[in-house]
């Protein structure tokens, strides 16, 4: 027998006016199909825009085996590491905006692409990384205290790529800024935190969705060829643009921009098996939210709005609910931690008994 | 005008932590009749010997010219003067070598780090600039010893820790610097002066001469003493 019309049968998600969250915001749960779970052993690690690091901050409080594979020293208080971005991410590579930053980081941590642009000096003559200008409070002391670091860095990028189970990326922008000798793509212009911008050198660069779907899928390509068996979830941020460098409002950017990353996403995670979509630009940016997810500054997404995107994360991803991990990695900081109290204590010991002594 | 007749009117008064018993051991009469000497340890904590806390009764009972202040000066030695269960070591501003097989840690979280142990230090320097209005100077806390000397006398629960190894002289000699880095730019944040080491206590290298070094691991002797003093009467004029 045959339907009335094509609509007959479908499930109530595919219709509006039946969406609980209408009269429910706090209901609103956009997934309907899912690819894989996440175990509480697989390994998860997350990159992208500012967004993503909400994300990070979740898993890593919720019970997902958040991967941090750079690590501060354990002697150096985590509150501390904390301020130098450790942990912020799985490694300290900070905010990677567009898919193309991110092909051009494996590129560089696996040695296929080196930038002409290798180190910035600060107005306070401090060096900072061109490729994570911000990750370093104060900056680094020397050229060859950054290029240390970097290696480093470059080593824990190896380790994240090679051991995740899960990739969590976060797509942010499309505008950018190219450096036009080699095609480096920086997360802030030259000039904003480092470095001195030229107009021989470096240009400004809006992707469209042909590049970025590429850039993607050779990040996803070159990812597999080292972990076959990684997953993707690719999001979009719903944090609007900061500031355009094309002569128009910020806000018609900002439609532009994430139309264009919703569009390549969409193709992406349609081209690729174990890549999922994951909403949270829906979540926090649909008419059921009433705008209730964006802070005073209409801009900042509020932690009721993470709170809700990443609870759908939890409860169609998650095969668990369970405490923190990272044993390891936790007991030598608690080790070192326990060093510097036994030496403070051997200190006040030691000027004591020089008083004794010495009076 | 500080009227109470049980205020001290020695012009010159040395406030610190354990760094001041050095000084106390080398005044002799005449100095003794001009300079205080207070251990804040043993002033405030005269049992127990434990307080760190400047207390701002401090100001009911002295009423000197010149203040010379020495909070702290060991927070270097808890960070690094033995090797930590993962060995490290750091670049400076001026010295990019680093000792082979170590974690290298970047200055900026060495000195952050070493920043925040040295609050307690800072907070006493901060209460002595709003509890006093006469001139107050930093003394800048002794080098590093180059090598800890196996005579040395150490405290049992020491003795038991320094399985860990002492760290080299140079990871010791920079975080030394490093500490006296911070302690210069909140000496220049409070508008207060601050003092170096006194010429001639040093070898090439920067550490201090045993000569100068006492029986433990972390503090100048009498002899040293005699030489901060020595720069502290020239300045102050007494």
């Amino acid at each position: 027998m045959s339907k009335k019309h094509p609509y007959v049968g479908m499930p109530d998600y595919q219709f509006w006016k039946n969406e609980q969250a209408i009269t429910q915001p706090e209901l609103f749960d956009p997934i309907t199909n899912i690819s894989f779970k996440i175990g509480k052993n697989d390994s998860v690690v997350t990159a992208g825009s500012c967004f993503a690091q909400h994300v990070a901050k979740y898993l890593s409080n919720s019970g997902f085996t958040f991967s941090v594979t750079e690590f501060a020293h354990p002697i150096i208080p985590p509150e501390i590491a904390a301020k130098f971005n450790y942990g912020v991410f799985t490694a300290r590579y900070g905010n990677i905006y567009t898919a193309r930053q991110l092909k051009q980081l494996l590129d560089r941590a696996y040695g296929f692409f080196e930038p002409i642009e290798s180190v910035w000096l600060t107005k306070e003559n401090y060096f900072v990384d061109p490729f994570r200008p911000q990750i370093q409070e104060g900056g680094f002391v020397s050229e060859a205290e950054l290029i240390m670091d970097r290696h480093v860095h470059y080593a824990a990028v190896r380790k994240a790529i090679e051991s995740m189970s899960v990739f969590v990326f976060t797509l942010g922008l499309t505008e950018s800024w190219i450096d036009v000798r080699d095609g480096a793509i920086f997360p802030l212009a030259p000039g904003v935190a480092g470095g001195v911008f030229t107009e021989a050198h470096f240009a400004f660069k809006n992707f469209e969705v042909g590049e970025i779907v590429e850039d993607m899928q050779s990040s996803i390509d070159f990812i597999r060829a080292r972990n076959p068996n990684a997953k993707f979830v690719i999001t979009v941020s719903p944090v609007p643009l900061n500031a355009t460098a094309i002569d128009r409002h910020v806000f018609v950017s900002t439609t532009y921009s994430k139309a264009v990353l919703r569009v390549a996403a969409e193709k992406i995670c349609n081209d690729n098996d174990l890549c999922d979509y994951f909403p949270s630009f829906e979540i926090i940016t649909s008419p059921y939210a009433r705008g209730r997810y964006y802070g005073p500054d209409c801009r900042e997404v509020t932690e009721s709005g993470v709170n809700h995107v990443m609870s759908v994360f939890l409860k169609q991803y998650g095969e668990f609910i369970g405490p923190d991990r990272n044993d390891a990695t936790n007991k030598d900081v608690e080790a070192a931690q326990q060093h510097i109290e036994n030496m403070e204590s051997l200190m006040s010991v030691l000027c004591d008994e020089e008083q004794i002594t010495n009076q | 005008m500080k009227s109470d007749k049980n205020i001290s009117h020695r012009p010159i008064l040395i406030i610190g932590n354990s760094h001041t018993t050095a000084i106390a051991a080398a005044l002799n009469d005449q100095t003794r009749s001009i300079i205080d000497v207070v251990n804040l340890a043993s002033f405030f904590d005269p049992i127990n010997r434990r307080n760190k806390i400047l207390h701002p009764e401090i100001a009911d009972l002295f009423n000197p010219e010149h203040i010379f202040c020495s909070f702290g000066g060991s927070e270097h030695s808890v960070f690094g003067l033995l090797e930590a269960p993962t060995k490290f070591d750091f670049m400076t501003e001026s010295c990019s070598q680093t000792e082979p097989d170590r974690d290298i840690i970047t200055y900026g979280l060495v000195r952050t780090t070493l920043s925040r142990a040295m609050r307690g230090a800072m907070n006493n320097t901060q209460k002595l600039c709003a509890l006093f209005n006469c001139s107050i100077t930093h003394i800048c806390t002794p080098p590093p010893f180059r090598n800890i000397s196996e005579d040395a006398i150490l405290p049992r629960r020491f003795q038991e820790s320094l399985d860990l190894g002492v760290s080299p002289p140079s990871i010791r000699k920079k975080l030394y610097e490093t500490h006296s880095n911070i302690a210069r730019e909140l000496c220049a944040s409070l508008n207060i002066a601050f003092l170096d080491i006194p010429l001639g206590t040093t070898d090439g290298d920067g550490f201090l001469y045993s000569k100068f070094c006492s029986k433990d691991p972390t503090h100048a002797n009498s002899l040293y003493g005699e030489l901060v003093i020595k720069q502290i009467l020239e300045i102050t004029n007494v």
